[in-house]
């Protein structure tokens, strides 16, 4: 895997799959603008399918982790390779967590696969450090975002 | 498990668990863990036995970044008044004795 473009980082965060400075609001149309995102990158096969997932994950308990974050997620045969969005929403939106969170990403991987809590282990490592916020916070393009996400998840 | 910690007024406790909760230390026991560890009066770590430096257990975003699985063992390290109080209660949600 010397190629970059086959490394995990790269097929899991695409720049189609960023959006930055979104006006969206309210948890409900915050995930469902990760989906459409996440659908952007042809890897969706049903997105009605995986926004249900992760409704159904949503249910379970609070996303919103901190740090202005929050990481809804699910296990869906929606989609056929692990994949990752990123929203910047220009308001904070209630994700249950103890702070209202502007950094939003949503992870979708299939149901037989293994990588779903190390991604979101290795996605959540890399938020500890205000730095890396920061930078996913004044990113001007979704390119430039993208590669700070490719960057610490690969 | 070390249930030899009966010491119910050290002010510091020390347990390794096994995380017994289905799907690992993620959502409903997850959130579970943090509610716990801000609700007593002492400083709650959580560290995976593997090595890495403990994390703060009233982290939602730090306890996600463990990625703790199901069967794995975890090192709960307390410190302060409640600490035996707060490690028999997060060990309980670890393991799946608590219904909650």
């Amino acid at each position: 895997m010397t190629d970059g473009t086959t490394t995990p980082g790269s097929g899991l965060v695409s720049p189609e799959a960023v959006a930055l400075d979104e006006p969206v609001t309210g948890r409900r149309d915050c995930v469902e603008r990760l989906v459409e995102l996440a659908d952007a990158t042809g890897r969706v096969d049903d997105r009605e399918v995986a926004l249900r997932a992760v409704f159904d994950r949503e249910a379970e308990g609070p996303t919103g982790v901190g740090e202005g974050v929050a990481l809804p997620h699910a296990r869906t045969d929606a989609v056929a390779a692990p994949t990752l969005a990123f929203v910047h929403v220009r308001e904070a939106v209630d994700f249950g967590g103890p702070d209202d969170a502007d950094l939003l990403f949503l992870l979708l991987v299939p149901e037989s696969d293994d990588v779903h809590l190390s991604v979101l282990s290795r996605l959540a490592r890399a938020l500890l450090d205000g730095g890396v916020r920061e930078r996913l916070r004044t990113a001007e393009t979704p390119a430039v975002a993208a590669r700070v996400l490719r960057e610490v998840v690969a | 498990m070390t249930d030899h910690l009966d010491a119910s007024d050290a002010r510091t406790v020390e347990r390794v668990v096994v995380v017994g909760v289905d799907g690992g230390l993620h959502a409903r026991p997850a959130a579970r863990l943090v509610e716990q560890a801000r609700a007593h009066d002492c400083e709650l770590r959580v560290r995976p036995i593997a090595g890495d430096e403990p994390v703060p257990a009233d982290s939602m975003l730090a306890v996600t970044s463990l990625g703790v699985g199901a069967g794995e063992r975890i090192r709960l390290l307390a410190d302060g008044p409640e600490a035996y109080a707060v490690v028999q209660a997060v060990a309980a949600t670890l393991t799946g004795g608590d219904p909650e």
